[in-house]
Order: structure tokens, then C-alpha cells, then sequence
């Protein structure tokens, strides 16, 4: 397994609305706080690396401003487009099916980090080469999700299976 | 994140500010959130004495609360002009730009929205600049989020720099003097500069909280995007300099290698070397390597137990010191030495010196044109000679040799001889030890044989020389 992506708080695009706050804590930590109540989404924009290949998983490293108690749910959607692609990226967004991954328990103490991780099957046949952009949503609808304080992004990570 | 400024609380500076006359730009994200219905003022630079409002460049909107307004006066009279109907709860991104004493443009999302003229010439310079109101006190005051502030204080932004600074929180146009505002939340953070010109602003007339931002990315992070692996796999396609390893190389596919490979440590897996034209050298295993061509010196210091070099071509020198299990080499032109065991080892074609300081097991000579000591014992040695045109010596035991043809001096033992067919001898055959069962069958001597010790049974056919014994 190998470490193909790493996408931080400063490097995320927004859309226009319902959207992380880009903040820092404390400790100067920057990261994507993302609402308890109202989905918010964001994305990293990037190119798929040569040697792409096998299982790719997403690695999460969060940690919750408050409300320490039950769950979280962040789904993650892959738009890759190959060159030739009869495809407008002006016109509209093309991400495959969401994969959702979830924490049952947040940590029990706030700025406690913990890691999500899970396997990315929807990749909408990203390949080598390919302009690729990764959403990340708090998905606040799921029924995993019942923390009830930000959730702090610290970092995104994507895996293969090189 | 972004400053709520509601109606009443400013945030000011009145240092180090920009030259009201021009040129400056001013850049900000704003939001109305609440239509005050009555003129507002999203920010000002002004030059006016306390408590008067008579020199000064402004934005804000007009008296309904919502359309955008700017105006700008010297001595009490001045330019107004309006611009873009604005809506409430929406992020928009401002620029002010006053490029002359006559020129003061504001753009509204990265387009020019409103064009003032007015000379202003002459208007002192600036005492405030303040964000949320009209001067320090606070006067016609906005319900606004600002956000991402960026001054200039001695440029004006041409409308392709203010397009490159609308989407970043960090200023992408640092050849130009700028003070940048991120508004991160907390008192310790909201008001500061980032440029390190320690222009921070100062909070008046109320409280200032924190609110969510505009969505605008910080604008400096390159993400990731290149192999690096967990497990430290590196893949080198082409060296041209020197690889220097002094860890573990557990699988190693070099294509082409023009330089020096240098591993400190064990090669435990695979390596195949389809060219080699620099110095290998490895002070520890080599478990496994299949030379195709070697142009260079190739020392192994250490044990080489799967070892097959199958050398086609060597035009250098091949040193062993460690135990060679099994060597074949087809052509050699340079020294071949062993200074440890050899098992078995074919040559074809020897055209130098072959020395071997340890045992010689098996070897099979075809031509050797060279010399060939060994000093070690020769328990099943074969050694067909075909061509001898140099010496041949051996110094330990001997159990067999067959020479056909010997055109130098032979045959110099200083131990025991236990059996030799010379079929053919034109030099000397020189013996000093015993000869316990010698059956030498000279068929022709042109020179001279000489015993010095007990000559138990010999048969002469044709003596044409001296025979001393």
C-alpha cells in the first residue's frame, strides 16, 4: 500500500455555499470544520500518479471541536476525466457513486485525533493520468452521524494498493 | 473565517496607511447581512480632521441599504456614483482602485463596477483607515461579514491581479507592499496581519465576533500527488550518478547503470544487470546476480553462494576474495585471481594469468597462455593441456595431470609425483621428489631429463639426449 495523495485544510476549493469553515485551532492546526447539521462539502483537485493501481483507500484524520459522544459519517466521491473525454467541465461535475465511511464513537475527549478508514470502490475508472477532484461531505443525514459538534479535518489521505 | 461587524463595532487602523492620492488598491470579501435600509459604509480611508467627514475615499451602499456606492471628496465636495444592486446574505468580492488623483475604480466580483474622477489633488494625507463604518467614530455604520482583506498601500491592481487575488486568502501579488488580513477566529487572531508589517487592525465602538468565511481556499498547498511509498520502494529507471545504499536493497531491476553502485548491505533478492559498465563493489551478500555484460571491476568481498557469473566478455579485471562455488568463465582477457576455494571451475580460454592462492578442485584448462600457478592442493585436478607456451608450476600436491604438448619448461615439482603421461616433452622435465610409480613414456626428448632422487622403474625407448640419473 502506498501513499498517493495527501490533501490538507489549505488546499481544499469550496463551493459557493454550504461549505467547511477553513479555520485554525488552538494550537494553530489548520483545519476544515465541518457543521453537525448542514452537509458541507469540499474539494481537492489533483492528477492521478503512474503506477495507479489495486485498492485504494481513504484515510481521515479528524477530531471534534465538541460533542464527544456517538458518531460521524463523510462521504467521499471521485470525478476523474480522461483526456478526450466528451465531457464539459465547464458545464457541470461528473463525481461517480459517494463512498461513505464512518466512526461509530468520535473520541471521547475534544482534539483527541482519530482515523477513518475505508475503501474507495467508486473511483469512476480513474487511470493514470487522469485531472481527478475528491469531494469530502459530511454526510449529516446518515444515520452513523450523530455527534453533535464540528468535526475538524486535518487531513485527507489516498492509498493504493501499489 | 470572516469578521462580523453589526452595525456599530469598526475595525481600524491609523498607521502605515495607504496614500490616499493614489495609487492603493483596497480588496475585501463582503456580505450584507442585514439591509439597513439607510447608507452604509463597508470601508473607508480618510483624511478628514476628527469628527468631520470632508476627505476621504469610501464603499457601502446607498440609502435603501443594498445598492453598491462609492464616493470620494477632497475638502467637502467630491464624486458619488452607484453601482450594482446588491443582495442580502450574498458574498461579494470588492476591490478598490485609485490609480491617480483622478482615477478611483471599484470592481465588484472582478469587474469594474463603479469609475470616479475627481481630482483630488492636493487632499492631506490619510489619519484612518476603517472597515465597517465612515471614520473612526463610527459614523453611517454597515451589518456586514468582511473577510480575506488585503491592502496595498502603493499599488493599484491592474483587473488581471485582481482577478488572481479574488479566489485566495494569501496574496499572490507579493511584489507589491501588502498588509493581508485571514480573520481566523479568536481575539488573538481575527485582527491580525499576516504580511509581517505588523499593521494589525484595532477593534472600536463594540464587539467583533467570528463568523463562517466566503468560500475561499488559503491558496498555497500543494497537494501530495506523487508515489511515495509506505514501504520505500524506489524505482530508478536510469542512474547516471552514483547509488549509494547503505540499507537493505530487497529487489533491485536496474536497466541501465553507467556509474558506481555502492551497497553497504545485503542484496538479499533479485538483481539483474543487463549492463554494467562502472564499478560494482558489495562489502556484503550477493545471493544472487546474473551478469549478461560487464565492463567494469566487479569485487565481491563477502560469500557468494548461488553465485553464476557466466562472464561472455571481461576486459578487466574479476577479483575474488571470498569462496567461489562456481565460476564458469568462457573468455577471459585480464587477471582472473581466487585467493579463496575454488570448486569447479571450466576455462576455455585463459590468455593471462590464472593464479589461485587456495585449493584448486577441478579444472579443466583447454589453452593457457599464461601462467598458472597453484600454490593449493589439487585433489581431482584434471588439467588437460592442450597448448603450453608459458610456465606451468605447482607447488603442492599433484595427482594427475596430462599435458599433450609442452613447448617451455614443464615440469618443475618439489613434491611427490604420482602419475604423468608426457606424451610429448621439448623442455625440461625437472623432478626432485620421489617418483613412487612413474611411468613416463617419452616417446620423443629433445632436451634433457633430470633425477635427483630414487628412480624406481623406468623404460626408455629413445634417448637422443643427456639422461642423468
Amino acid at each position: 500500500m502506498a501513499t498517493r495523495f495527501v490533501f490538507r485544510p489549505f488546499g481544499a476549493e469550496f463551493p459557493s455555499t454550504n461549505f467547511p469553515q477553513l479555520k485554525k485551532d488552538a494550537q494553530n492546526h489548520p483545519v476544515l470544520a465541518f457543521d453537525p447539521t448542514t452537509s458541507e462539502t469540499c474539494y481537492w483537485t489533483d492528477v492521478i500518479p503512474q503506477g495507479w493501481t489495486g485498492t485504494v483507500t481513504a484515510v481521515l484524520s479528524y477530531k471534534m471541536s465538541s460533542g464527544v459522544s456517538g458518531g460521524v459519517a463523510f462521504d467521499i466521491a471521485v470525478e476523474a476525466v480522461t483526456s478526450g473525454d466528451a465531457f464539459d467541465m465547464d458545464a457541470g461535475s461528473s463525481f461517480a457513486t459517494v463512498n461513505t465511511g464512518t466512526d461509530s464513537a468520535v473520541p471521547g475527549t475534544a482534539g483527541y485525533m482519530e482515523q477513518i478508514s475505508f475503501t474507495l470502490s467508486n473511483l469512476d475508472s480513474a487511470a493514470a493520468g487522469d485531472s481527478v477532484r475528491f469531494s469530502l461531505a459530511r454526510n449529516v443525514s446518515n444515520a452513523a452521524d450523530t455527534a453533535t459538534g464540528d468535526c475538524e479535518i486535518l487531513s485527507l489521505e489516498i492509498r493504493d494498493g501499489a | 473565517m470572516a469578521l462580523r461587524l453589526s452595525n456599530g463595532p469598526i475595525a481600524y487602523r491609523d498607521t502605515n496607511l495607504p496614500s490616499i492620492n493614489g495609487p492603493y488598491s483596497i480588496l475585501a470579501w463582503v456580505r450584507i447581512v442585514t439591509d439597513l435600509n439607510t447608507y452604509s459604509h463597508f470601508w473607508s480611508l480618510d483624511a478628514s480632521q476628527p469628527g468631520t467627514y470632508t476627505d476621504y475615499d469610501h464603499i457601502g451602499t446607498l440609502n435603501n441599504g443594498t445598492t453598491f456606492r462609492a464616493e470620494s471628496e477632497y475638502n467637502n465636495t467630491g464624486q458619488a456614483s452607484t453601482g450594482t444592486a446588491l443582495s442580502v446574505g450574498t458574498w461579494y468580492h470588492f476591490a478598490a482602485v485609485r490609480a491617480s488623483a483622478t482615477s478611483y475604480l471599484i470592481y465588484l466580483n472582478g469587474v469594474q463596477d463603479i469609475s470616479i474622477t475627481y481630482n483630488v489633488t492636493g487632499r492631506p494625507s490619510a489619519t484612518s483607515l476603517v472597515f465597517g463604518a465612515l471614520g473612526p467614530a463610527g459614523a453611517s455604520p454597515s451589518d456586514i461579514r468582511i473577510a480575506a482583506i488585503k491592502v496595498f498601500p502603493s499599488n493599484a491592481l491592474t483587473v488581471a491581479q485582481i482577478l488572481q487575488e479574488i479566489p485566495v486568502i494569501v496574496p499572490r501579488n507579493i511584489q507589491y507592499a501588502v498588509s493581508w488580513y485571514p480573520c481566523f477566529p479568536g481575539s488573538s487572531e481575527r485582527f491580525l496581519d499576516y504580511s509581517g508589517l505588523n499593521n494589525n487592525l484595532i477593534e472600536s465602538n463594540g464587539t467583533i465576533t467570528d463568523e463562517d468565511p466566503p468560500p475561499v481556499s488559503w491558496g498555497t498547498v500543494y497537494n501530495l500527488g506523487k508515489p511515495v511509498s509506505s514501504s520505500g520502494t524506489l524505482y530508478q529507471q536510469i542512474v547516471s550518478g552514483t547509488l549509494s545504499s547503505s540499507g537493505n536493497i530487497y529487489k533491485n531491476s536496474s536497466k541501465y547503470l553507467t556509474s558506481n553502485f555502492l551497497n553497504t548491505s545485503s542484496i538479499l533478492n533479485k538483481k539483474n544487470n543487463k549492463i554494467l559498465s562502472g564499478v560494482f563493489n558489495t562489502s556484503s551478500q550477493i545471493q544472487k546476480r546474473t551478469t549478461k555484460t560487464f565492463l567494469g571491476t566487479f569485487t565481491a568481498s563477502s560469500i557468494l553462494q548461488t553465485f553464476k557469473i557466466k562472464v561472455l566478455n571481461l576486459s578487466g579485471s574479476l577479483n575474488f576474495s571470498g569462496s567461489q562455488n562456481k565460476i564458469i568463465s568462457k573468455i577471459l582477457n585480464g587477471s582472473f585471481g581466487f585467493s579463496g576455494s575454488v570448486n569447479r571451475k571450466t576455462l576455455k580460454l585463459v590468455n593471462g594469468a590464472f593464479n589461485s592462492l587456495g585449493n584448486l578442485f577441478k579444472r579443466s584448462g583447454k589453452s593457457l597462455y599464461g601462467t598458472y600457478n597453484a600454490s593449493g592442493l589439487l585433489s581431482s585436478f584434471r588439467q588437460k593441456v592442450l597448448i603450453l607456451s608459458g610456465n606451468l608450476s605447482f607447488i603442492g600436491f599433484q595427482n594427475r595431470n596430462v599435458s599433450k604438448n609442452l613447448n617451455a619448461n614443464y615440469f618443475n615439482s618439489f613434491s611427490t609425483v604420482y602419475k604423468r603421461i608426457n606424451k610429448t616433452a621439448n623442455g625440461f622435465i625437472n623432478f626432485s621428489g620421489s617418483l613412487n610409480r612413474l611411468k613416463a613414456y617419452i616417446q620423443i626428448i629433445g632436451g634433457t631429463i633430470n633425477f635427483s632422487s630414487v628412480i624406481s622403474k623406468r623404460i626408455t625407448k629413445n634417448n637422443n639426449g643427456t639422461l642423468n640419473y
